[in-house]
């Protein structure tokens, strides 16, 4: 009765100071909102990922240059910019040497510019071979992939992402994200002239839109030439990473050993490169994006900080306001601890308020985001527990102090006070 | 047995190194049926003496029985109790809270009572609401009754609990002539019906009303 009695007067206070409530809620609000939106966004990211390799199979596995513990410690990616240890000899040797493979090939990632008429842009490059359209990383969506031929001849044709597509051939229409008019643009890059350094390269194809590429980089805005001429091109054997796809999935453990040992031999017993499965490579990104989930999360939770204190300072002014109110409860009989609740939950459900209304903002986002980037963000059930939780915590714990103020004040005082 | 005994009570409040005895070692018994009024000039002591009676204070020496039972020495929480269940107090600026209606103001007592159950509770206090004339109201906020009215909310509100006292400080000082006489005549007839009633005023006719005066004099019951 007294509790149920404290909630209804909690939101007759609440209500009678709609304004000033809602603006107290607002920091709530804002916290609580950018908490979830952070994991959401992790989680989205996360699974995003976990789809992705998963629909690549687990038959593949990535050679790349540096020594990386499965966990993602170690000296880490140190491969992926400068020197790599890891060469085209090595490909030709492992695509002669070892058996139960069915694909091979090596990947070389460079900076690069491209123009394209009057417009530049600077694409990551892409030395690929064919075979990688059968590993599955990377779905053309109109035109074709680099075949053999491309490479063996050294023709200068090229493959490109869906960002450069719309970059070089999606301005000038306000209805670009609708399907139809990106399918039309798609198609009418095919077979359009762009210069890559200087060099004249045709396109070929267009690749789909990924959400999230596993090989660690933003497959929409790669731009994919024959390897054959990207080592020409920048005069080197060094390659980003080797991918092969496994023909027995059983024997994958076998095939990596064979590799290993055939990789240590040419390397001089140096073991300056790795081998990962997807397995690897995916609790590689997973133990990264929580560090940056909840570093994000972290910064975000300072708002939530800031809204608690919000609270706080708008109980205490209440409570002055109010102390008339707190004396002739007392005269009649209330008692401190019961002075103490009701502005405990006075706070509690302002916070709460917040709380509920900073997940629904959080969910629109949500919405928002995952309409117009190729991010889905996630909502938990755990997230939506989880800031309830705060929400309730940070009331109480900001709403303490103001509501030990209320419970101590003498009742004398408080209905004397004008 | 008396209703309420004091002996030898004493207040004595501190302002840095002085002392200040607002009240000193007063005698007194109230019994129950008794209409007692309270006179002095103002700084005399007694809001002070009303204070220590209604438990919202403590005194510094002396003791206070209740229903025969010491009550100087209880605790925050059961000195609240007794506030709660012995205690009705009228105040001269009503203190009504603007948020609720009246009948919100006259139930409020009732949330911090455990002994009465809601349901029985509001149908109490809606006879004693129709009591005191304002059965037409009880839907109102304090702000759209006058000042007689409010007062009168606020002695159902002392009622409500059924205490054996009604302590009433200067119940007519915000009030015109003649709503102050409708409230004393409110209280007269509670009298009648059985009610203990004490009444703090400095005007001698209000003290009328009541069957027994006492006079304080800095502090001191002459």
């Amino acid at each position: 009765m007294l509790f149920l009695e404290s909630i209804k007067m909690a939101f007759r206070a609440i209500w009678s100071n709609k304004i000033r409530s809602f603006l107290t809620m607002l920091g709530v609000i804002i916290g609580v909102s950018s908490v979830i939106s952070m994991m959401a966004m992790g989680q989205g990211v996360k699974q995003g990922i976990t789809d992705e390799v998963t629909a690549i199979g687990s038959n593949l596995l990535t050679v790349v240059s540096g020594k990386i513990s499965a966990d993602g410690s170690g000296q880490g990616m140190a491969g992926m910019a400068g020197v790599s240890s890891v060469t085209w000899q090595d490909r030709k040797a492992i695509e002669k040497n070892i058996d139960g493979i069915s694909n091979v090939a090596g990947l070389m990632m460079v900076q690069g510019s491209l123009d394209y008429e009057d417009k530049k842009t600077m694409p990551t490059l892409v030395g690929g071979e064919a075979d990688l359209e059968f590993l599955n990383l990377y779905n053309i969506k109109t035109g074709r992939f680099l075949d053999n031929e491309d490479v063996e001849d050294k023709n200068y044709n090229i493959v490109i992402g869906s960002t450069i597509a719309k970059e070089l051939f999606g301005e000038g229409s306000a209805s670009v994200s609708e399907e139809a008019t990106a399918d039309k643009k798609d198609e009418e890059a095919l077979g359009k002239k762009v210069i890559i350094n200087g060099e004249e390269f045709e396109i070929l194809g267009v690749m789909e839109t990924e959400s999230m590429s596993a090989v660690g980089m933003d497959a929409n805005s790669m731009v994919v030439i024959p390897i054959s001429i990207a080592r020409e091109m920048y005069d080197t054997d060094q390659l980003t990473r080797i991918l092969l796809q496994v023909e027995d999935k059983d024997n994958i453990d076998n095939v990596k050993q064979q590799v290993y040992d055939l990789m240590l031999k040419r390397h001089k017993d140096n073991e300056d490169f790795s081998i990962l499965t997807q397995e690897d490579m995916l609790s590689m990104m997973d133990s990264i994006l929580s560090l940056i989930t909840a570093l994000l999360t972290g910064i975000a939770s300072i708002s939530l900080l800031v809204g608690g204190i919000g609270i706080m300072n708008i109980m205490l002014v209440s409570v002055t306001e109010r102390t008339r109110e707190i004396g002739v409860r007392k005269a009649i009989g209330a008692t401190n601890s019961n002075i103490l609740m009701q502005f405990l939950i006075e706070a509690a459900i302002i916070s709460l308020m917040g709380g509920g209304i900073g997940i629904g903002l959080a969910w629109v986002g949500g919405l928002l985001v995952s309409r117009f980037t190729p991010i889905s963000p996630e909502i938990t059930l755990f997230a939506v527990g989880l800031a309830f939780g705060i929400s309730v915590f940070v009331g109480v714990v900001f709403g303490v102090a103001p509501a030990i103020k209320a419970s101590r004040k003498d009742p004398i005082e408080a209905l004397r006070y004008e | 047995m008396a209703l309420i005994e004091l002996k030898d009570l004493s207040k004595i409040y501190k302002m840095g190194d002085l002392e200040v005895t607002a009240l000193k070692e007063a005698d007194l018994d109230i019994n129950s049926g008794d209409f007692l009024a309270i006179m002095g000039p103002s700084g005399s002591g007694k809001t002070t003496l009303m204070n220590l009676i209604g438990l919202l204070d403590r005194p510094t020496r002396g003791s206070y029985k209740l229903k025969d039972e010491e009550v100087a020495e209880l605790s925050q929480k059961e000195r609240a109790k007794v506030r709660n269940q012995e205690i009705g107090f009228v105040f001269q600026v009503f203190n009504l809270l603007p948020r609720l209606t009246a009948l919100g103001n006259v139930i409020l007592p009732l949330t911090y009572n455990k002994e009465i159950p809601t349901r029985e509770g509001i149908d109490r206090a809606k006879s004693i609401l129709d009591k005191v004339g304002l059965s037409e109201r009880i839907k109102h906020k304090p702000n759209q009754l006058s000042g007689g009215e409010r007062q009168r909310v606020a002695i159902a509100r002392a009622l409500v609990c059924e205490p054996s006292i009604i302590l009433a400080d200067e119940p007519t000082g915000n009030l015109d002539t003649k709503s102050g006489l409708e409230i004393m005549n409110i209280l007269e007839k509670l009298n009648k019906g059985g009610k203990t009633i004490v009444v703090v005023t400095h005007e001698e006719e209000i003290a009328e009303y009541a069957k027994r005066h006492i006079k304080l004099k800095d502090g001191k019951i002459v």
